[in-house]
This record gives C-alpha cells, structure tokens and sequence, in this order.
C-alpha cells in the first residue's frame, strides 16, 4: 500500500523521463515502467496521467498508424515538459537525501 | 507482439471503456465523453490474448485509478448513487416493489371481511327489543324444540370467495344446538325443500345464496330461570386469493332465548348433533385416553320422541397405561361430545367425526395452558384443532373436526405448553383399547 502511495507521487517524473529518451505511447510506457521495476503501477494511472500532463502542456500528443493493429497515441514531451523534468529530478533527489538522512540517523540509533 | 484484429480488440475495449464511463457518470456529459473516446483508443492498444477486465481489473477499480491519476475528485452524494449499476437499481426496486405489493396486499387481505347477510331471512319468534342496531327475534326455550332460521349470505366484495365451512360448535354454550346448516338452491332463498347439505360454494362478487340453519333447544344448564342468552353473528370460514379466513357475519336479526320464568328444564348432558349411531339405533363408544386415564365415553342415538339428540357421557378407567404428560398431572382431559357416527354404520371405515373436548384448568390456578394438536396420527387424520388458552380457573373447549375409524386404534398427540413452558403431550386416543370394558349409560 506504501509502495503503491510512493509510486503515484512520482508517476509523473517517472513517465516524463521513459518520454525523454523518447517518444512512446501507453502500453509501451506501461511495459517500460514495469521493465524498470515499478510493477505496482496501473494501466489507469498510466492513462490517465499522460492524459493530465498533456492537459497542462508538458506532453504533446499525435496519432500514428500502426501496421499490426489501430493507430496508437504516440506522446512526448513540450520544453515545459522537459523543465518539469528537469524540477522534479531535483526535487526527487532532494527528497531522496533527506530521506536518507533521516533513515540513517534511525540506522546509528539502532547501534 | 502479436496484437489482436483492430475490430476484435476495438470490439473488447468498447464495452470496458462503456463499463468504465458508466462508473463515472457522476461526471459531466462533455469531459467524461472525451474522456472515454480516448480510453477506447488507448485500451485498443493493449495486446491482445487476454480478456481486458482480467489484465486491467474490474471496470469500477479502473475508473477510480484514472480518477486519481487525472486529478478528478472522487464522487459525492448523488454522483456517487449513480454510480450504481443499473440493474442493481433495478433490483431494488423490484424488490421494495414486491414488499409494497405484498404489504399491502396482506394488510388487505387480512381485513378482507366481503360477507354479509342478504336480501333474505326468516327468524321465527316473538319481536323483542332492539339490540346490536337491529330488533331481537326472542325465542322461549322449550326443551327438544326445533328451531330453524334462514338468510341469504351476500359477498359485498369485488372478489369471488370461496364459502368453505360454517363451524357450528361456535355455539356449544347457546342454548340452542346447532345440527346442521344446509344450503339453497341458487337464486332460492325460502322454504328449504330442496336445501342440500353444506357444501363449499363460490360467491360471486354481489352474488348471494341462501343458507338453512336447524338446531334443537336442548342446552339449558348453564342458565338461570328468566335469562336471556343472545347470538347476533355467526362465523363463516371463507378462502380468498387461496387464502382462507374466518368472518362474523352478522345475522339479521340477534336471536335471544329466554329461559323460562319458574322450574328447571331437563337438560341432556353433551349432546351429539346430526346421525345417530351406526343404523340409526343402538349405542357406540368412544374410548379417550389421556395421561393414564381412559375417558370411555358412551353415546347412545335418540330415543324417539324424548328430545333428547343423543346422549353421551364419560368415565374413567384406569387400565390404560399411558404415562401422563410432565408437569400435567393435575389437568384432567375431558370429552364433553363426541362424534357423527355415519349412517351408513360402517365400522372401521372412516366417517367424520366432530371432537370436543375441554381441557379444565381449575385445579391449577395461576397456570396458563396451551394446547395445540400436533401431526395427525393413526386413525385421526385430520385436524384443525382450535388452538385454545387456559387461563386461570378457566375452562376451554378444544374442538375441531377429525376423521377417524370406528372400532380400531387411533391417537392424537396434543402439544400442551403451561406457563409458556411446554408440559409435554397429551395423547388422546379414540378406540377400543383391549381389556377395556365398556362401563354401564349412567
């Protein structure tokens, strides 16, 4: 349930990132985050939060034919998206080291 | 990857997006259209080889990831009351639906009272005064007296009901004796010449029918020199919709006996209504067993001419051995009348037999008593049992009609509760238990 909680919070980073390396659409980023470990994530939370970040301008969306089945919805990122990106990363790594610290501290206690 | 055919596929996600937009339809028309547009298009692009509630979970679990992932709120109130599926509503309401119905249509059942008198009656006697909305027909008792009334029964109602039994040992304490109610002819409601025996009718909403009551003035003991005693409605037993029920029906006039001025009327012990014996003449016996007591119990036919209906009477034997229920071995068992005999005379055949008998409570005061007859065995096949409470120093009348066979064994178990508490069984046995000797008429 944590694990399930924390992933949400960082969904948008983690999606924004699989699109920087590039271009993608939903199954694919599904199947991408799931290949990177985060195999809590859902294919709603997928959708729906590409859908949101295409809603505020980080993402940009166009249809692609594709020749073994429909077209798909290939999406990337805007410069907004990418400076997002570029925030969250700070951010996340800001948190990351203060969460270690503060796990760390717990750790010299229980010494 | 192989994928399915865009149609298959197109096909599977239409209907999980339409389950997934009927879960949020607490959303408005326009953003949940484009919304689900989308998804159909989205959900097309997942491979295919399974079934898309099985890889992505149920419909409702998927809406409320998308809600969280989109930003939307969750719903409230109504939105959240519409989110139940139809069918379930459906349900529901069927359900409130067939409890309404049912209520209702139980309450009116269960007030249900369609009969009346009708256009016709004839109660001979003297006019007395008015009682109960209507003039009393006063009828001075005069021992073995026939006395014989008629009305036409009407059923008010919009409802065919079916007339099943008119129940005459209602009246066990009036002075006069009901022997036997027959029924006219349709559309004749006078003279009774061509009135048959009772038998189950049908009465047509508005539709009437004439009825025959005949008894005898032959039960005088419970009344004092002068005394009034007044019936004014009769119970009717009735099946509507397949149910049955019981009614008063008022008659058309109350029928007050009064005793008379100076001197005590014989009176014949328990009498018993309709035929005599078997050929009309002789005697039989009835032999009650209850609580290790043999209640033999004589009947003789009618001696012509004595008014006399038929005499019967009760003693106790010993020589039986059936244990006496717990707890009740201060409750005598009595037989006050007995039975038709059938006039055909047929022993060991079955013939219907009118039971009554009282349960006498006095010896236990304080002690409430019930006694409700349990299944039917042996030679008495049938009840109903009138269920009957024994209050305080009370005494009641269990009566019912049974079926039994003349001359063989035959039991019915009665469940006797006192005090709320069950007591255990009081078995009655109607037969002729060997070793038993008949004891002499009193």
């Amino acid at each position: 349930m944590l694990r399930t909680q924390l992933l949400k919070g960082v969904l948008d980073i983690a999606v924004l990132a699989i699109l920087d390396e590039e271009p993608s659409y939903g199954y694919a980023i599904l199947t991408r985050l799931e290949e990177s470990g985060l195999h809590d994530v859902g294919d709603a939370s997928v959708y729906g939060t590409l859908r949101r970040l295409e809603d505020v301008g980080h993402l940009r969306s166009q249809m692609v034919s594709s020749e073994s089945g429909p077209p798909r919805r290939y999406f990337s990122l805007t410069p907004t998206g990418r400076a997002a990106l570029e925030a969250g990363a700070v951010e996340w790594g800001e948190l990351q080291d203060a969460l270690a610290t503060l796990l760390d501290g717990r750790d010299g206690r229980g010494r | 990857m192989k994928l399915m055919p865009w149609t298959s596929r197109g096909t599977a996600a239409d209907a999980y997006a339409t389950a997934v937009g009927r879960e949020l339809r607490d959303l408005r028309r326009e953003p949940r259209r484009r919304l689900i547009t989308d998804l159909r298009s989205h959900l097309a692009e997942l491979p295919s080889g399974s079934d898309l509630a099985t890889v992505l979970g149920p419909p409702q679990q998927y809406a409320d990831d998308l809600r969280v992932s989109r930003g939307i709120a969750p719903p409230r109130g109504w939105g959240r009351i519409r989110r139940v599926r139809l069918r379930v509503w459906i349900a529901v309401l069927f359900a409130l639906s067939t409890v309404i119905v049912g209520t209702v249509g139980g309450i009116w059942i269960s007030r249900y009272q369609p009969l009346e008198r009708g256009s016709f009656s004839n109660l001979p006697g003297a006019e007395g005064d008015r009682a109960f909305g209507a003039t009393n027909v006063v009828v001075d008792y005069q021992q073995g007296a026939t006395y014989q009334f008629n009305f036409s029964l009407r059923n008010s109602g919009g409802v065919a009901v079916d007339v099943v039994h008119i129940p005459l040992q209602q009246l066990l304490d009036f002075p006069i004796v009901f022997e036997e109610v027959r029924l006219e002819q349709p559309g004749k409601y006078c003279c009774a010449g061509d009135a048959v025996p009772f038998q189950p009718f049908t009465l047509n909403p508005g539709e009437e029918r004439g009825l025959v009551f005949r008894g005898v003035l032959s039960h005088c003991q419970s009344f004092t020199n002068g005394a009034y005693s007044t019936i004014e409605s009769l119970e009717v037993d009735f099946r509507v919709l397949g149910i049955t029920k019981s009614q008063q029906v008022m008659l058309p006039q109350p029928i007050a006996v009064r005793m008379p001025g100076t001197g005590t009327p014989q009176c014949p012990l328990p009498r018993r209504p309709q035929e005599g014996p078997p050929n009309g003449t002789g005697s039989d016996t009835l032999y009650v067993l209850s609580g290790g007591t043999a209640l033999v119990v004589q009947a003789i036919a009618p001696v012509p001419g004595s008014g006399d209906l038929a005499r019967a009477s009760w003693t106790r034997s010993t020589s039986c051995s059936d244990s006496p229920p717990p707890g009740l071995t201060a409750v005598p068992v009595d037989l006050i009348v007995s039975r038709n005999f059938g006039s055909a005379g047929a022993k060991n055949s079955p013939v219907p037999v009118d039971l009554h008998f009282a349960m006498d409570n006095s010896a236990n005061p304080g002690a409430v008593i019930l006694a409700q007859p349990e299944s039917p065995a042996h030679c008495i096949r049938s009840g109903p049992f009138h269920i009957e409470q024994l209050d305080n120093g009370d005494m009641y009348v269990m009566h019912g009609v049974a079926e039994l066979q003349t001359g063989t064994c035959g039991a019915q178990m009665i469940k006797v509760d006192a005090n709320g508490q069950s007591a255990g069984d009081v078995r009655l046995d109607v037969a002729c238990p060997p070793g038993v000797t008949p004891p002499p008429l009193p």
